[in-house]
């Protein structure tokens, strides 16, 4: 656990300096006493448009996919169960799309159309559970892959109407995600939709770790598995939502932040979500560390670091056999 | 004084019928015992007490209050199953699995009062069980499980408790030791409803014994009163090869 908070404010230190105009710590502790100044000097002006806010996303969207990622696994009692599974990052590919396509050119526009469009994609997985009257934990793994098909549909419909020059390429760059467009504007919302969801996940930990346990055993100790597993995939969905709102889709990080959790911390009470979410947020630094600097001035897809690192991890965690009992 | 009543109680599946017009009453410092084949609908019995399928009709009553109009939490209050198994859920420690049973007290966020803990090392000595506190639920073999799990009934303390084949994987001290177990709860005023398979211990453990044909009770035995050869004769309806003895060598009680 304090390894993992001292890697954190490693990368996020790195985070904050690294990027096409370095800083250094001087250049970081002038700008805190600049922030509220008429005149900023040029590292002033980079900390606060460009680094903070980025920092910041990385942060807030890493532990967002780790946590509900260690939500997702533990409710659907599965350990192949990430974020991804509600139809959520498909859902808001397609408002992304959308709104390319239809030439809605700010990017806060972009973010609110991706964020309704992974709304729109779990309220049809809950009308669908809803009308199916399952409310199992299966029904909402096949209500979502149904959703997600529906939308990665209309998502190649927009790609074969969008003007292959721009918009096509912009499509693209969207679904593999990247930091590189987050400013100040993006990180106020993104942090009023998540702060207070991951704080309730966080509260709601003892119905997470009872919901592991299967629907019979959970009614016969007094929780209600159907509204519980609803209401918690809700919470964890929208927050996960409008971190791909801003983010773009970043995959992996979901998947595998709880793998490393487990495997750090072997247990599943106590501080495991919160562990989940900091090593989201590792991650996900980390990622975007190396996507804004190998790129020799261009920026990556971020979706390429955590994918690259992901793979080897979840084949370590797999041949390990300790605890991934896939 | 804790009751369970049960008034023409109609279930089952889709067009399936399990059970018709099903009624029975028990009172506190009993235990009823189901014995019958698989799939007659034991479980489903369980189920439908435990309030995890809905009545086409009928009712159910725990010390006089209809389960139908209670909230899940509520009816976890009054009644509680101990399943045939529990999941082997890796990352969990018998104790958090104990706490658990507090659910319908403490709720969502209410964390254990040291009061709370204490009676959990209580029972968990009274049970012999004190070393699964810290073990994890994969590691502990399925006779395990099971005592934690009938543990875990006991800590939430309800009225009425329901048993699905709670010896299943138990070796000979432990079936011994949940026997005792079941009578001294009884003993405390509970309502007990066990299914086993096996009607020696059936004969042993019950207060009373329901031979459960399909969807429909074939008899309502008391065992203490009634003479060997009827028990006999009436068991005989499910186990046709079964013999009563009474050989010393192989009487044991609890």
């Amino acid at each position: 656990m304090i390894g993992v908070m001292a890697v954190l404010i490693l990368l996020t230190a790195a985070s904050l300096a690294v990027g096409s105009y370095p800083l250094t710590g001087k250049d970081i502790l002038h700008s805190f006493r600049e922030l509220l100044a008429e005149e900023r000097s040029m590292p002033t002006r980079v900390f606060w448009g460009l680094r903070f806010p980025r920092t910041l996303t990385a942060v807030l969207s890493g532990m967002t996919l780790g946590l509900c990622g260690g939500v997702y696994q533990l409710v659907f009692r599965s350990p192949l169960a990430s974020p991804d599974l509600t139809g959520v990052a498909s859902g808001a590919s397609f408002g992304a799309a959308l709104a390319i396509v239809l030439g809605l050119g700010s990017s806060v526009m972009r973010m609110g159309c991706a964020f309704l469009g992974g709304l729109a994609a779990l309220g049809m997985v809950f009308l669908l559970v809803r009308f199916s009257g399952g409310g199992r934990t299966h029904t909402y793994i096949l209500a979502g892959i149904v959703i997600s098909a529906l939308a990665d549909a209309g998502l190649m419909v927009l790609k074969t109407l969008a003007d292959p020059e721009r918009q096509l390429a912009a499509i693209d760059f969207w679904t593999m995600g990247s930091l590189a467009s987050v400013s100040s504007a993006k990180v106020l919302p993104l942090a009023v939709l998540t702060v207070p969801v991951l704080t309730l996940l966080l509260l709601f930990r003892r119905p997470v770790v009872m919901l592991s346990l299967g629907g019979d055993d959970c009614r016969a100790m007094g929780l209600s598995d159907r509204f519980w597993r609803g209401g918690l995939l809700l919470l964890a969905t929208a927050a996960v939502s409008s971190c791909t709102a801003v983010t773009g889709v970043i995959g992996f990080v979901g998947l595998i932040a709880p793998h490393i959790a487990r495997f750090l911390w072997r247990y599943r009470g106590g501080i495991y979500l919160i562990l989940c979410g900091l090593i989201g947020a590792v991650l996900l630094l980390a990622a975007d560390l190396a996507a804004r600097s190998l790129g020799g001035g261009a920026e990556l897809p971020v979706s390429i670091f955590t994918v690259a690192a992901g793979v080897p991890v979840l084949t370590v965690l797999l041949c390990t056999k300790r605890e991934a009992r896939l | 004084m804790n009751t369970l009543d049960i008034r023409n109680m109609t279930v089952g599946y889709g067009r399936n019928t399990v059970w018709q017009d099903f009624s029975l009453q028990m009172h506190a410092g009993e235990i009823i015992v189901l014995l019958g084949r698989n799939g007659c609908g034991k479980t489903t019995l369980l189920k439908a007490l435990q309030g995890n399928i809905p009545l086409r009709s009928g009712s159910i009553h725990i010390n006089g209050i209809d389960l139908a109009s209670l909230s899940v939490r509520r009816r976890a209050s009054l009644v509680t199953t101990m399943p045939q198994e529990i999941p082997v859920e890796a990352g969990l420690l018998g104790i958090d699995y104990l706490e658990m049973g507090y659910y319908p007290v403490r709720g969502p966020f209410g964390s254990l009062t040291a009061g709370d803990r204490e009676k959990i090392a209580e029972l968990a000595d009274i049970f012999g069980t004190a070393s699964l506190l810290a073990k994890d639920l994969s590691e502990m073999s399925a006779g395990e499980r099971q005592m934690l799990s009938l543990m875990r009934t006991a800590v939430q303390d309800t009225p009425v408790l329901l048993l699905d084949e709670p010896a299943s994987a138990l070796d000979f001290n432990r079936t011994a030791r949940l026997f005792s177990m079941l009578k001294t709860l009884a003993a405390r005023g509970k309502c007990i409803l066990a299914v086993l398979h096996d009607p020696t211990a059936a004969l042993r453990v019950g207060s009373r014994v329901l031979c459960l044909g399909d969807g429909i009770c074939l008899a309502d035995l008391e065992p203490a009163k009634t003479p060997p050869d009827v028990l006999e004769h009436t068991l005989q309806k499910l186990y046709p090869t079964l013999r009563l003895h009474t050989d010393p060598l192989f009487c044991w009680s609890v």
